[in-house]
Formats: C-alpha cells, structure tokens, sequence
C-alpha cells in the first residue's frame, strides 16, 4: 500500500490517463460520425457470435497460418497471455490502495495459481515477442514492415514481462513469507537481486519498479490509441459490423442524381464503416503479399491504400471536426479529392477485384469495394479513365457487349448446334446463358459454348439460349466503377428476361454467374442461376453423364476468383475432374481460397495494360511446377489470359489449356 | 465565344449487324444509331473552346426525325447549353444545310462547328452548305483552331495530307468543318448525361421559317438503286499466334491494326528518360 500521498499522486495519474483516454477516443468515435450512413445493425446475434467465435478462438489470425507464415500462432498466444497480464494490472494498480494482494481475496489456492499462469504466461510471452522481432528485424518475410511503430510495441510489450518479473522478485525478498508459491521465475530474479545486494532496500526497490511498471502501463495504454495497435479495440467493432450479405456484390448507388453519391472522392464520402476499417487495420500486410498486381509489380498495394487513408483521416480530421463544430464551409484537406493526392490512379486501375486481399484480411477489411467507390468517382464524376476504357463503355451502350459486335451475332455461335431461342419457344427447363466471352470473343472461347451446348443435350437437358436478346450482364461496367451503366444492363436483363418467363439459368462465365447470383438481387431479380460445373458435378453423379474413357494426362485446376473466392465453388469442378482424369489432380502453390487470379479481373482484361511483369504468367509459373500437361480452368476469361501467356512463353505444345467443359464434352 | 455545333446522327452502316446479309443492303430495321464521330470531335472542340473563355455558350443543332434526339442529348451531355432540333424528314443535302442556315441566321454566334463529313452518307457537304448560305468564312477539314477574341479573329490550321498542314486566318463569325484527328472526344461525365436527359429541347418547325425557297424540296433524288454483289460473309477471326490483347484490339477494330502510342508529357529531361526506358521494355536496346 502506498502511503497516502502516493494515493492521491496515483488517483491524480488514473484520472489523468482516463482523460487522455477518453478524449482520444472521443475523438475517433467524431471522426467516424463524419463518415456517411450506413445500416449494419441487423442480425445481432449472429454477428455477436461471428465476432467471438473469430476472437476467442484465434480464428482471425489462425485461418491464415501456413507453411511459410505461423504468425497466428504467435498472435493467439500473446493475446491470451496479454489479456492475463490485463488482469494482472488491474490487481497490480489495486495495490497502491489497498494493503493485502488483491488475487488473496479470493483464497490462496487461486492467488497460487493466478501468480503462476502469470509467470509462465510472462515466459511465453518474451520467447513470442523475441520470436516477433527475429522474424520482423532479421528475417524480414516481404509483407512486414520495420516501422518504428512496430519495434515500440514490441519493445513495451517486453519490458512490461521484465517488470513484472522485477517486481516479483523484490517482492519476494522483501515478504519471509512468498505472497504465492510455484513462482519459477519470480525466485530467480529475487535470487538474481540478492546476489547484487539488493536485499536490504528491497522495499524501496520493489516501489521503483512498482512506479516504473504503472507508467509504462499507462503510457501503453495511450500510445495504443495513436498506433497501429488501435486494432486492439477497432477489430473487435470491425468483425462485428462486417458485410453480412453475400461475398461478391457491390453495394448498388440508389439515386444517381445526388453528386456526391457518385463514387467517394473525399474521405468523408466513405460510409462510417469504411471508416472503421481504417482503424482496424493492423499493417499486417496480408492484404499486399497476397495481392496480384502487388506480387507483379503494378503500384497498387492494398495496404498502403488502407493506410494512407487512416493517415488522411487522422490528419485531416480535428480541421473537419472544427468545421463541423463551427457550422462552416471547410476547404482545407478533408475537402479536397483524395484521388493523385492520397490515392494514385495507377493504384486504383491495377486492381483486378480478385477478393485475395478481403479473404485473407484477419480483420475482414473491405478493399475491394473501396477501389470501386474511387473508381465510381473517377468514371462517373470526373471521366478519367484508362484511353481503352471509353470504347468499351460506349459499346456496352450502343450494342450491349463490350467488343461492340452487336446482338445478332450472338446467335453466330452455335453454328450447325440445334438450339433453342427463348424467345420463340418456351418450353425449356433450363436459360443457357452465354455471356459476351462465350458468344462473341474468339473460336476459342466459342467452342466453351458450344461445348456447353453439347454436354447438355447429351444429359437430355431442355434448355433454350437468348440469342440477340442476350445483354452483357454488366459486370465489367460494375468492376470498372461505371455503376450507371450496370444497371441501365441490369434492369434491362432482368426485365426482358421476367417477360420471357424465366425462372432458372445456367451459365458457364464466372463473372455472369456471380452478377446474377449476387448482384442481381439487389434490383428484385429472383432467378436461380448455377455454373455449369454444379450443374455438371450432379449429372454425373446420378449418371445422366456417362464418361466413356478416363483420360490419361496430368491435369492441375485453376479457381477462377469469381467461381471460387466469390460463390465458393471450388470442389465441385476437382469433383468433375476426378471422375474423368485416372490420376489425382495435382494442386498449384496456390490453389482454391489462395489461388492467384488471372489477371484479367476488375477491367483489365479491356486495358490490356502491363507495369511491371504480366499476372497470368506468374500462373502459368505455379502451373508449370505442378509437372502437369493440361491447365483447367471454368472462366472464359482466365482461359484467354493463360492462352496467352503460354503462347509468350513458348509453351503452346506441352501446356494445354481448357476449360472443364470441354474435357467432359471430350469424354462423354 | 458563342459557338453552334451541328450534329447529325447517323446510322451506323459499318457495322456488321446493320447489313442484310441476302441482298448486302443496309437494313433499317436492324440499324444501331449513333452520334457522327466526327460531330463529336466538333463537340469536344466547341467544349475546348467553352473552358478557354468564360461565358462562352454552346448551342448544339440537328435536324430530323425525334429519334436523333437520342444522339443530340449525348452531345449535349459534353456540356452545351441548349439543344435545338429541327423538326423534319431525311432531306438532302443542300435541303438539310437549307434548314440549318435558316435556323441559325436567327440566332447569335461566333462560330460554327460542324464535323467534315457524316459516316453514313459520306456527303462532305452541309458545313459548306451552310457557310455559303449564311455568307460567311468557311474552312474545312480543320485540325487546330486558334480563337483570338481581341481581334475576333481565328488561326486555324487545315489538314493537306502527308503531314502538311495549311495555316489560315480568318475573320470570325466562321464556320469550321472538323477533320476527325483535332482531338480525342471525352466521355461526357454522369452528372451531365442525366442533365442532358432532362433538358428541354426547343423544336424548330420547317413551316416557320420565312424562306425563298421550298424546305421540302430536295435538289438531289435517288435515280436508282443498284444492290451490290452479294459477298461472302465475312467473320473475323484474329490471328491466333497473336497475344489476348492483340488479338482483343483487332477483334475491337474490327480487324484493323492501329499503330499503339502514346504522347509523352512533361519536362524535356523526364520525356528523355520516359524513351529510354521504352526502348529497353520494348528490347530494342
């Protein structure tokens, strides 16, 4: 117990470090009021549950552990240990003011206990921490950082244990009696300042440290609002309040004719929740090392873009806030267009909305919608876009498919192949959708139609196709941040299609599928849609597929990110795959939720731009270390870009590529 | 500056939905309309103009049918200040820049902007027309257009062909045709094509006018109709030895290489290194 000045100087000190608290905190919960509107208070249950289940049981950093990554090992671990030595604190600061060791009242059998979790805890604790700064300062795996930031925490974090174990250790030799028993660590640092003949003023010694632990304890606890480690209190929110809807959709702009709808160009055109992810940002750099165009050297790097607008916020903020508390007109940064100021352009059209970043993100953070919001902006607000863009806007526009090669040649493909118009005949099971790729693009991805076509009728499948009343589903519009133009493709789709009376579709485009499953909806579509491959994997499994020979070579498959990132579906096409090929499939380094995209996602396949090295041949290369003949894939698009990227590599006679459809159609 | 750009909306005959593949006539029915490429570099033109000074007003004419009210909202959206159509039918040449002078004569202007030819037609003559109608200057085929309002005069250069160009100064009020290079057309931002989608357009009656000749006679008539000689149908198919992107420009362009390049900006140093390291990505040193 302290003497009765020490309590007041303490109770001053508490206070005082609950006002700085506070006020930050104020602050950032203001900053966050400034955000836009944005309800994400439904299902309460669920999300509580989420939000524990990711936090008690490590799920947000475990789920990312891998061969070359155990750092959510090293998380959990310090998390619990930490959130023991919370409790410690709250005894420790309890006994400046109250005489006998706080964990006794509640017996010694639980005070022996709690004092020796603590010190192995503390043990634990310096091995992870000395462990955390090899691999940050000596070992330096790509995605971290050595910030100054970084090394702080570490740094407090350690000397918090040292402390600890110092006050222990005075405290022994002061006390004839141990205050706990089984302290391991404890008796050899008391052993440790008995030898240095610190025996005598042990007392004096044991209050030193005392102080010296509530200061770094207190200095911490602010310093964690002003770094990194905000995390600590913003994550928890962040999962929380995360997207409870389906992965892949974009949130839709309602009403175009309000300015500032149109896309974010300010921070404060982010919703609330934007905002929030901000703060929850961890600088883990997941998000960088498992981004595409990041690994291929094309300047966008997603953390760098969540960081610098936590940067922009936190600088920004306190003159927005004045302004807001004055009722004035600002116009100093908050104001301005965070577009070449915060966020390059180049960053914003390298994204290829592969979702890489989101899934692997321990703290769910949504980049790819935020791309799109400035992409919004950049299209519809400011008509700045890559040169190659214009063009495939206006085709969407005049001729409803982005090469611009009109509605009547979608009914070009099926040359010589009986095919249902659903618009003439409406009795079929099934809408075959065909997509732009598929219909329109080259022979090549027009014998994935019409392989398509030929698997179904070999199933007694009745399905129709739309022929020249088939519109691009939008999807490139939407990726490339033109929403305007999504939806004028979108109501138009699903209103034609309404007339024609259909109910169920079955596609073979990735990108179509996941637009009708989760985007469309948004807009009161109630199709059903399924990719061919589920719809494949169930014919052959009730044999309505019957494969004649199993074929020999060695195949490895490809997940294309709006099949599986986006919907999920990464077994059925392996499913498929294993009832045709005599050997296993093999998998490449980075295979279903990992998988690296093509490249050709977000609008990139329309600018055929390259910085730095080309995506699809970074692929290729995993590809080719599996030792396999054939790559399959089930998107159009991936197949165009691998194509492609065999062709540059000299490859086009031991690599094959195709797609899942065509091997089935081969074989049956 | 007040600048009148005239527009026309053509059908767009090149492409190949728009042709009857029996007979090899262009097809009304399956027509796509569009904005005349050209008119829309005039736009973008007049827009230039529109942002150099200030009050400047831009008016944009068409005449025809309703359904070009489609392609005269588009060039307003680049950011024009009143639409005007001409109500009446597919006239001629002579008979359409009749309609146009008569309509213009009663308005205030400093230039007239007109794109050098329509696509479809292929008439290269209202803008001309409509200059020697209203008695005023007239150049065609511009490529770059200098306003010095002090003097109310213009520098402008015409294009000859191999690179040559013809540097010419007039007084204003003139009217200039557009050769499709002066100057990539932007896409007109949302904010403006919703604007456009509900700005009033001002109908003009063909009877209104006050005319010494007759509106609705044209000077040119179709004698006959000769149908060309059906050919085969040609599908594009692009090399395949190319790369994606290759072959994605060709299938774009509808089988036409483009020459790719880019104009470099910036300081003569910075220019220098920006070619340098062109030359090493393009493994040419």
């Amino acid at each position: 117990m302290l003497p009765i000045s020490g309590k007041i100087f303490l109770l001053l000190l508490i206070g005082f470090i609950l006002y700085l608290f506070s006020l930050r905190t104020r602050f950032l919960i203001r900053l966050l009021s400034l955000g836009k509107a944005e309800d994400r208070f439904d299902h309460w249950g669920e999300r509580l549950r989420y939000t524990l289940g990711q936090i008690l049981a490590g799920r947000c950093t475990l789920r990312n552990v891998c061969k070359w990554d155990y750092a959510g090992i090293g998380h959990l671990i310090l998390f619990y240990g930490f959130s023991l030595f919370l409790i410690s604190y709250v005894f420790h600061i309890a006994e400046g003011f109250y005489k006998k060791l706080s964990p006794a009242i509640f017996g010694t059998l639980f005070n022996n206990f709690f004092y020796l979790a603590l010190d192995m805890a503390g043990l634990v604790i310096i091995i992870v921490i000395i462990w955390a700064a090899i691999r940050r300062y000596i070992i330096k795996p790509e995605r971290l950082e050595s910030t100054l930031d970084a090394g702080i925490i570490l740094m407090v974090i350690f000397s918090l244990m040292l402390l600890n174990y110092g006050i222990e250790g005075f405290r022994l030799l002061t006390e004839t009696k141990p205050f706990a028993e089984w302290l391991f660590v404890g008796i050899v640092f008391s052993r440790f300042f008995a030898r240095l003949g610190a025996g005598e003023n042990s007392s004096i010694y044991f209050w030193i440290f005392w102080w010296l632990h509530i200061a770094v304890v207190f200095g911490f606890s602010i310093y964690v609002l002003y770094s990194k480690h905000l995390h600590i209190f913003a994550s928890p929110f962040n999962l929380f309040f995360r997207p409870m809807g389906s992965k892949g959709s974009l949130q839709p702009i309602e009403d175009f004719e309000k300015g500032d709808n149109l896309g974010v160009s300010r921070i404060v055109e982010l919703s609330w929740k934007s905002l929030l992810d901000l703060y929850a940002c961890t600088e883990c750099g997941r998000c960088t090392a498992s981004c595409p165009a990041s690994m291929s050297g094309k300047p966008l790097k997603p953390k760098e873009i969540i960081h610098n607008l936590k940067t922009h916020l936190l600088c920004s903020g306190k003159d927005m806030l004045f302004s807001k508390d004055q009722g004035v007109k600002e116009k100093g940064w908050g104001q301005q267009s965070m577009v070449g100021q915060i966020v390059t352009e180049g960053e914003l059209w390298a994204c290829t909305t592969c979702r890489a970043c989101i899934d692997v993100c321990p703290v769910e953070i949504e980049h790819v919608e935020r791309i799109v919001g400035l992409r919004r902006y950049l299209v519809m607000r400011e008509a700045r876009f890559p040169s190659e863009y214009k063009k495939i806007f206006k085709n969407l526009e005049i001729f409803g498919d982005p090469f611009g090669a009109g509605s009547l040649m979608r009914e070009e493909w099926p040359s010589g192949l009986e095919t249902k118009k659903a618009y003439q005949d409406n009795h079929i099971d099934v809408l075959l959708w065909v997509g732009c790729t598929g219909a329109l693009y080259d022979e090549k991805t027009k014998s994935v139609a019409v392989a398509t076509a030929k698997v179904l009728n070999k199933a007694g499948v009745r399905f129709g196709i739309l022929g020249k009343k088939e519109l691009c589903c939008g999807d490139p519009a939407r990726r490339m941040g033109n929403e305007y133009l999504f939806q004028k493709l979108a109501t138009r789709n699903i209103e034609m299609m309404r007339k024609l009376g259909i109910k169920k579709l079955v596609t073979f485009c990735p990108h179509c599928l996941n637009v009708f499953r989760n985007e469309y909806p948004q807009f009161g579509a109630d199709f059903e849609i399924v990719h061919i491959t589920e719809m494949m994997r169930t014919l052959l499994e009730n044999g309505k597929l019957q494969i004649k020979a199993k074929t020999a070579s060695l195949f490895t498959y490809h997940d294309p990110c709006y099949l599986g990132r986006y919907n999920q579906i990464h077994q059925q096409p392996r499913d498929i795959l294993e009832f045709v090929v005599s050997s296993t499939v093999r998998e490449m380094a980075l295979s279903r939720d990992r998988a690296l995209c093509c490249g050709a996602g977000g609008g990139n396949f329309w600018s055929g731009r390259t910085i730095g090295r080309r995506i699809e041949g970074l692929r290729i290369d995993q590809a080719i270390e599996t030792g396999s003949e054939v790559v399959v894939t089930a998107c159009p698009f991936c197949e165009i870009m691998f194509e492609s990227a065999v062709r540059e590599k000299g490859l086009e006679h031991s690599l094959k590529i195709t797609d899942v459809v065509q091997i089935i159609d081969q074989t049956t | 500056m007040r600048v009148i750009v005239c527009i026309k909306q053509i059908g767009f005959i090149y492409h190949p939905i728009a042709i009857d593949s029996t007979n090899g006539n262009v097809d009304p029915e399956k027509m796509v309309y569009i904005l005349n490429p050209y008119d829309e570099v005039a736009m973008e033109e007049a827009m230039r103009i529109k942002e150099r000074f200030v009050g400047s007003e831009i008016i944009v004419i068409t005449a025809g049918l309703p359904r070009t009210e489609e392609a005269l909202r588009y060039a307003f959206a680049f950011g024009a200040d009143k639409m005007i159509r001409i109500d009446c039918q597919n006239l001629d040449p002579w008979a359409t820049s009749s309609v146009l002078a008569e309509t213009i004569k009663g308005l205030n202007y400093d230039i007239i902007l007109c794109g050098k030819r329509a696509i479809d037609t292929n008439d290269n003559q209202v803008g001309t027309f409509v200059a020697e109608l209203l008695d005023i200057t007239q150049v065609s085929g511009i490529v770059r257009l200098d306003v010095v309002p002090e003097s109310k005069k213009a520098i402008v250069e015409r294009y000859l062909g191999k690179g040559d160009r013809e540097a010419i100064e007039c007084d204003l009020p003139a009217l200039f045709t557009v050769e499709k290079s002066m100057n990539d057309p932007r896409y007109p931002k949302l904010p403006d094509r919703l604007r456009a989608e509900k700005q009033e357009i001002e109908i003009v009656e063909t009877t209104s006018f006050s005319t010494h000749f007759d509106v609705k006679l044209n000077l040119s008539e179709s004698a006959s109709l000769t149908p060309p000689r059906p050919r085969p149908k040609k599908v594009f198919t692009p090399d395949s030895h190319l790369s994606a992107n290759e072959r994605r420009r060709l299938i774009m362009l509808g089988g036409i290489a483009d020459k790719k390049g880019d104009v470099l900006q910036g300081a003569p140093e910075d220019i220098a290194k920006k070619i340098v390291s062109i030359l090493i990505e393009e493994k040419f040193i």
